[in-house]
């Protein structure tokens, strides 16, 4: 037992991050010591068995291991701030403190810890100072530092790549600097007119550089000066510079493409207004004189004449139809929506759309059945109107049987979410998407209607910011559904 | 319901629609005579040179909006400046192909128009004319 204490002591001494010794405290013999022991001292341990503890301390007290036995043993202090001088006659600062004192044993355990010396907290400063030297002349936008003079006092590597004239640059100002590199003065000139304001409203500024680049482009810097004030006077300031040009490239091509854009969709409508205006009134002449044709002239025909006759009259009024369906797509329109959003009573919007089809609905017997309650949107109401409007319509239409109808909605996190159920032919999954696309009809002959009613309904739906789908097993009914945003303007 | 006006004059630039609707006017029977202009500023003229026993006066105009040199709202302006030189009042009710929202808005609010019709010209949109402006015509007629 006495043995295995022995040399876990033994491996305590060895791995101990600080020098430990054991001494005579009679003699003040050194009697043993670890390693850390050993590198402190510089001398091997048969010079240091062979020493007196007190020899080392240099502090030109003859009795100061003696006297701080004394201190230790009356309990006053265990520990002494002294010097130490060790091996080619260094000479340390350290902490002496008494782990153990065993005075019958004449045995002491003493604890040394160095303490910095002059060299070694310059070392240590400079190694800080490096270190943040290396941020900020790595930082990887342009920085420098300005006085309340407007003089440079540090300025990065990003800043000014040349060593030398980024040294040179301290103390100068930005006049200096356009002195010396033979530049417009205005960029100085401009640099101090937001320098002043920042004096004066005591707040970060915040500017855009233009720089003429060696090709010819331009470069744009992003400029934000930050002040420091100590007692509410202004000591330095923090001047940072950040590349944007390719920030500012990019949005310059997105509102190149937003103005084509503009442009030519300024000219699709105005297109669409031309085909579904102006192309009506030489269609118009066409059906009205093929009518006084066969009015008058009907005689004169044989029979093939008389069908030929009607071809021309069915064509013009379908082409007829199909104009005021396409004027009646652009007229959903976003200027218009945007111009128009507000509230909208949506149990008002959808007895407004029955009550427009009143006629129709007692005609073919339609029962439709309502939510019990309705939500509040934002919307333009004209157009909320139009598209359950023209998805009854469509319920109506496309039914063989005794429609029956079912308008329901549900909340969810961003959107109010609408459903009209029909119990009509259904719709094929092939043809899901298709039936939405503007003048496209899939039974054309066997039921009336241009194909405009679902474009405009996804239109108008697209334009509240929401999606618009059909859900239907091809056979017995389809149920159409859209969402609106709950807040249009987000 | 078989009432005629003396005079219908009718202002379109384009040809056919006015021979289509000298047809339906004649058709329906609306009027005695009727003037064609197909230009709007010879049909001012003719409204603002003195009427004789051989030139009437119209009754009823039937003025088109579309008009490339001068539109109905110009034509309009210049008749209503003719009216300053003692032109006495005459119905002028407009024909729009698209007869919208914004078109019967103006036509309501000028003093100076009766109505609008959209295109084509029908019977009944000149039954409607007549019942509307020129019921006191068959009182008067039948009296």
């Amino acid at each position: 037992m006495e043995t295995q204490i022995q040399s876990a002591w033994q491996l305590f001494m060895t791995h101990a991050e600080f020098p430990i010794m054991i001494c005579r405290i009679s003699t003040a013999r050194v009697e043993e010591t670890n390693q850390r022991g050993l590198d402190a001292f510089g001398y091997p341990l048969s010079f240091l068995k062979a020493s007196h503890f007190s020899d080392f301390l240099v502090s030109g007290n003859p009795n100061e291991w003696e006297e701080q036995i004394a201190l230790k043993k009356a309990g006053l202090s265990d520990k002494w701030d002294t010097k130490i001088i060790c091996r080619k006659n260094e000479i340390k600062s350290v902490e002496i403190k008494f782990i153990e004192i065993q005075a019958l044993e004449d045995v002491c355990l003493i604890r040394i810890k160095e303490q910095e010396t002059e060299d070694q907290k310059v070392r240590a400063l400079k190694k800080q100072l490096s270190f943040y030297e290396t941020i900020l002349m790595q930082m990887p936008t342009e920085f420098a530092v300005l006085n309340a003079k407007w003089q440079y006092l540090f300025v990065s590597h990003n800043s000014i790549k040349d060593p030398e004239f980024r040294e040179w640059m301290i103390g100068k100002t930005d006049y200096d600097f356009c002195r010396y590199r033979n530049k417009d003065y205005s960029i100085a000139e401009n640099r101090h007119k937001q320098y002043n304001e920042l004096a004066r409203t005591k707040t970060k500024k915040e500017w855009i550089d233009e720089h003429k680049t060696a090709d010819g482009g331009t470069k744009y810097v992003l400029r934000k000066l930050y002040p420091y004030f100590i007692d509410g006077e202004l000591q330095m300031n923090f001047g940072f510079g950040i590349d944007i040009t390719e920030r500012i490239n990019a949005e310059k091509e997105r509102e190149k493409i937003l103005r084509d854009m503009t442009i030519q969709n300024e000219e699709l409508k105005q297109f669409a207004h031309i085909t579904s205006h102006d192309l009506k009134e030489p269609l118009r002449t066409i059906a009205s004189f093929t009518n006084i044709l066969k009015r008058r002239y009907a005689g004169s025909f044989d029979e093939k004449g008389n069908e030929y006759m009607q071809f021309v009259v069915d064509s013009a009024d379908r082409m007829g139809n199909l104009l005021t369906g396409l004027r009646s797509f652009v007229t959903v329109d976003l200027d218009r929506i945007e111009e128009k959003i507000t509230d909208i009573n949506t149990q008002k919007a959808i007895s407004d759309a029955i009550a427009n089809l009143k006629l129709r609905i007692e005609e073919t017997h339609t029962n439709i059945t309502l939510p019990t309650n309705y939500p509040n949107i934002k919307g333009h109401p004209q157009f909320f109107t139009q598209l359950f409007q023209n998805l009854i319509l469509n319920a109506i239409k496309f039914c063989k049987k005794r429609p029956e109808i079912r308008i329901d909605w549900a909340e969810q996190t961003d959107f109010f979410q609408f459903s009209v159920q029909d119990n009509g032919i259904g719709i094929d999954d092939k043809y899901k998407e298709r039936i939405f696309k503007l003048f496209n009809r899939l039974d054309r002959g066997k039921y009336e209607g241009t194909g405009v009613g679902l474009a405009i309904c996804k239109k108008v739906v697209q334009l509240h910011h929401g999606s618009m789908w059909v859900e239907s097993d091809g056979i017995s009914g389809s149920t159409f559904f859209f969402t609106v945003k709950k807040n249009y303007l987000n | 319901m078989d009432r005629t006006v003396p005079c219908i004059m009718l202002i379109d630039d384009d040809r056919a629609t006015t021979v289509y609707n000298e047809i339906i006017i004649e058709e329906h029977g609306a009027a005695k005579n009727i003037i064609i202009y197909n230009s709007p500023e010879e049909a001012l003229i003719y409204l603002t040179t003195p009427f004789t026993d051989k030139k009437i006066s119209p009754d009823l105009i039937l003025l088109d909006i579309n008009m490339p040199r001068m539109d109905g709202w110009e034509f309009i302006e210049a008749y209503k400046e003719a009216q300053k030189e003692g032109l006495a009042n005459i119905t002028i009710v407009m024909l729009s192909t698209t007869a919208d929202k914004r078109e019967y808005e103006m036509v309501e609010t000028n003093e100076l128009l009766s109505g609008i019709k959209s295109k084509p010209l029908s019977f009944e949109a000149l039954d409607e004319i007549l019942d509307i402006h020129f019921n006191n015509l068959s009182l008067t007629k039948s009296s």
